[in-house]
């Protein structure tokens, strides 16, 4: 059962959505998920690696791939959050950079717990 | 790629979860799935002996990003004619369209929706069935024409004209009927030259005939060969009979 907190982090029609685009099958939605926490963890170390050295493009792709991937797994605050990063990187301008690096970082545990929860769901 | 074979589909993205979702959603519609994790993966995929029918390409990649790779793509003979499909999200409009402009055939949007991914690969791939089989025909009206030039040269090689006159449209009939027209000249040009040669060996002889008669009718040629008759006489008479 997901928690009030889950729900804004879990857009549970676009999960319904993202279950059927793969027929149904939830064990490869739960393997997805794992490659997802694998991948989401490791672009958080290249966000911040990106905003220590200057680097607006590792910023930029990081941002967008977490956005993207994000979106596919119906994390929805996640990828907004995700999205501005990566507008701002895009513009060049990186003053606001750290603050939405570390609200990305503050969501990504209460946005793994939500999926986690909605893929061990029945 | 023909009708009954299915369609190889080449997946770009750096992202693995978008490589992994993207290809079941495309194994469950029934294509063979090549992934590949970014531009030098997604060319090796093109010199494999069995290259891909289209390829669905994300845009932000690092080191060679997706525009990048469809300038490639779109500047090798080899590789121009296959459809490429820009993955983006809805707020990547202005990439799509500079990469359209660049020579994609589509978008596909994220998130993935089966239907639309369905719809999409269908149209382009039906496109480019209908480009292959064109491409084909001219590829054969070329080996026709290059045929034509052998003959005026004499160096016609019928076998190479056997793809083109497989065919059961016109362009094989044509294909065909050159070829009959093409043995025929052949087969009277050896008549010919068979000709030639018998009456080059009678002119020959002619002219050696003449050669001999023009030494033999000469009246020293006649007083040689009476002297020649008068000295056998004297010595058959100082020999006596044998």
């Amino acid at each position: 059962m997901m928690s009030a907190q889950d729900t804004s982090m879990l857009d549970s029609q676009k999960f319904a959505g993202l279950v059927e685009s793969v027929g149904g099958d939830l064990e490869f939605v739960a393997e997805l998920a794992a490659t997802f926490f694998a991948e989401a963890e490791r672009l958080i170390v290249s966000l911040d690696e990106g905003l220590a050295t200057g680097d607006v493009d590792l910023v930029r792709r990081s941002a967008h791939t977490i956005k993207s991937t994000s979106s596919s797994m119906a994390l929805v605050s996640l990828a907004e959050v995700a999205g501005q990063l990566e507008a701002e990187a895009k513009s060049g301008d990186l003053s606001n950079g750290a603050t939405l690096a570390k609200a990305i970082s503050a969501l990504y545990p209460s946005a793994r717990a939500a999926l986690e929860s909605k893929v061990s769901e029945k | 790629m023909n009708e009954e074979s299915r369609a190889r589909v080449l997946v770009v993205d750096d992202s693995s979860v978008n490589r992994q979702l993207l290809g079941r959603i495309l194994q469950n519609e029934q294509y063979d799935v090549i992934l590949a994790g970014n531009g030098q993966e997604a060319l090796a995929a093109f010199s494999a002996w069995s290259p891909p029918d289209i390829v669905l390409l994300d845009i932000v990649m690092p080191e060679m990003d997706g525009y990048q790779l469809l300038g490639m793509l779109k500047a090798d003979s080899a590789t121009r004619h296959i459809p490429v499909v820009m993955i983006s999200s809805l707020d990547e409009i202005e990439s799509v369209i500079r990469c359209i402009e660049a020579g994609a055939a589509d978008y596909l949007p994220r998130p993935f929706n089966a239907a639309v991914l369905r719809a999409r690969l269908s149209a382009s791939l039906a496109e480019k069935r209908m480009r292959d089989i064109e491409r084909e025909y001219f590829r054969q009206v070329q080996i026709l024409t290059l045929a034509a030039e052998e003959l005026e040269h004499g160096r016609f090689d019928p076998t190479r004209l056997q793809p083109v006159s497989a065919r059961t449209d016109s362009l094989g009939n044509l294909s065909r009927v050159f070829e009959r027209t093409a043995m025929e000249v052949r087969a009277r040009e050896d008549r010919l030259r068979r000709e030639v040669r018998e009456l080059r060996i009678e002119i020959d002889d002619g002219r050696r005939g003449q050669q001999v008669a023009s030494i033999t009718g000469t009246e020293y040629f006649r007083s040689l060969r009476e002297s020649a008759h008068e000295l056998r006489r004297s010595l058959n008479a100082v020999d006596g009979p044998k």
